[in-house]
């Protein structure tokens, strides 16, 4: 589409990422996103240090990389400007999009299955992640996201998972949305393309599969870390 | 190989100077803010000290990463040694030591008796100051010996 080909390209998807869950931030009624701020930016801030790092080390060594065609040209350690937005406007809008829900769907539908599909995929992922070490996306960001998981199913044993996964479902409307995008839906070349020798060469569309285990675990870190910060925060 | 299984030992035990170092010097000393609620329990499950898993962790992914995307390189076999010197860590000082899980409940080895009693005696102290025993897995002989004695036969 001839609209989408522009140098602000992603910096556009993350300002429609973050529009209406910043525009709806400042009611008082029904959630104060504001007032949950405090513990929301220090979610934000670490698990964003960790995926940058992440990132920084994978953009370096070629597993994936980003096109200036779609990028203002900003660059910060070795990544755009727009990636680093990128690890604050997603969460900013998946928490949102979490405590929409719980707000207002008064069942938590989900709380049943929570914790044994946890236990189920966090062992699928660390053992898909064993089986394709050799390939640096599907190992790290299998073993990284299935770790996780096992971690909450037998350490941390939160009561969050089942409003987690609700919201994540609804999250992924957005995921597929933007992400198809960033990775060359409706555009003449990807925005971030990948090193299909690093990653199993699955598909969802233009998405790699990896992709939307990736954004499960940047969620989940958040919303762990945010649920800890707000428990802390009210003691 | 022979190298790399070296490397992972070597690293497994530098741990254990790491680990004692830094418990007797960064947290009983700049980081004691961290530590502080591993002496004087606090409510809830999770102690500030449990930073200090996330910070270990940091190194371990990144020599395993870098190791692993150079060829699984030495670089691979530190970040293994530092993962499993933690895992070690875990299982001896959260659940055998603290019990914060009630797993393998009944184990009886003297060495673990001795780790045991070793660290309660460095949780006498409920300061930052005047600790003592600060190791982990190698701790004074009187310990083992004191274990020994006592064992049931």
């Amino acid at each position: 589409m001839e609209w989408l080909e522009t140098k602000y390209l992603y910096l556009l998807l993350n300002i429609f990422t973050i529009s209406i869950p910043f525009w709806r931030s400042f009611e008082k009624k029904y959630i104060d996103y504001i007032g949950k701020w405090g513990p929301l930016f220090k979610a934000i801030a670490i698990t964003g240090a960790f995926f940058i790092i992440w990132d920084v080390i994978f953009t370096m060594n070629g597993v994936w990389g980003f096109n200036p065609n779609y990028l203002v040209g900003l660059d910060v350690f070795h990544l755009p400007i727009e990636e680093w937005l990128f690890f604050i406007t997603i969460p900013y809008a998946c928490l949102f999009i979490y405590e929409v829900q719980k707000r207002f769907v008064k069942e938590d539908y989900l709380a049943l299955m929570g914790k044994p599909f946890s236990l189920l995929l966090g062992l699928i992922l660390v053992a898909s992640a064993i089986g394709n070490h050799e390939k640096a996306y599907t190992f790290w960001n299998f073993l990284f996201c299935g770790g996780f998981l096992l971690v909450h199913y037998f350490i941390i044993r939160p009561n969050f998972l089942g409003r987690f996964y609700f919201s994540y479902a609804i999250g992924l409307l957005g995921f597929f949305f933007v992400n198809g995008i960033l990775t060359g839906t409706g555009i003449d070349e990807p925005v971030v393309w990948y090193n299909n020798d690093e990653n199993l060469g699955i598909r969802v569309g233009t998405i790699p599969v990896e992709d939307i285990f990736y954004g499960l675990l940047l969620i989940l870190m958040n919303l762990t870390l945010y649920e800890y910060f707000k428990g802390k925060q009210k003691s | 190989m022979a190298f790399y299984i070296f490397i992972f030992f070597a690293t497994f035990w530098f741990m254990e100077f790491m680990a004692w170092f830094t418990h007797k010097y960064v947290m009983h000393g700049l980081l004691w803010i961290l530590h502080k609620d591993h002496h004087q329990h606090e409510p809830g499950f999770f102690e500030k000290n449990d930073a200090f898993f996330l910070i270990f962790a940091i190194p371990s992914w990144l020599f395993t990463m870098f190791g692993m995307m150079n060829g699984n390189d030495f670089r691979l076999f530190i970040g293994l040694g530092i993962l499993a010197y933690g895992i070690v860590y875990f299982l001896v000082h959260d659940v055998l030591i603290h019990r914060r899980f009630k797993w393998f409940d009944n184990i009886k080895s003297p060495y673990f008796r001795a780790l045991r009693k070793a660290h309660k005696i460095h949780h006498k102290h409920l300061g930052k100051e005047h600790g003592e025993v600060f190791g982990m897995l190698i701790v004074p002989k009187k310990y083992h010996q004191e274990a020994l004695k006592t064992q049931k036969p």
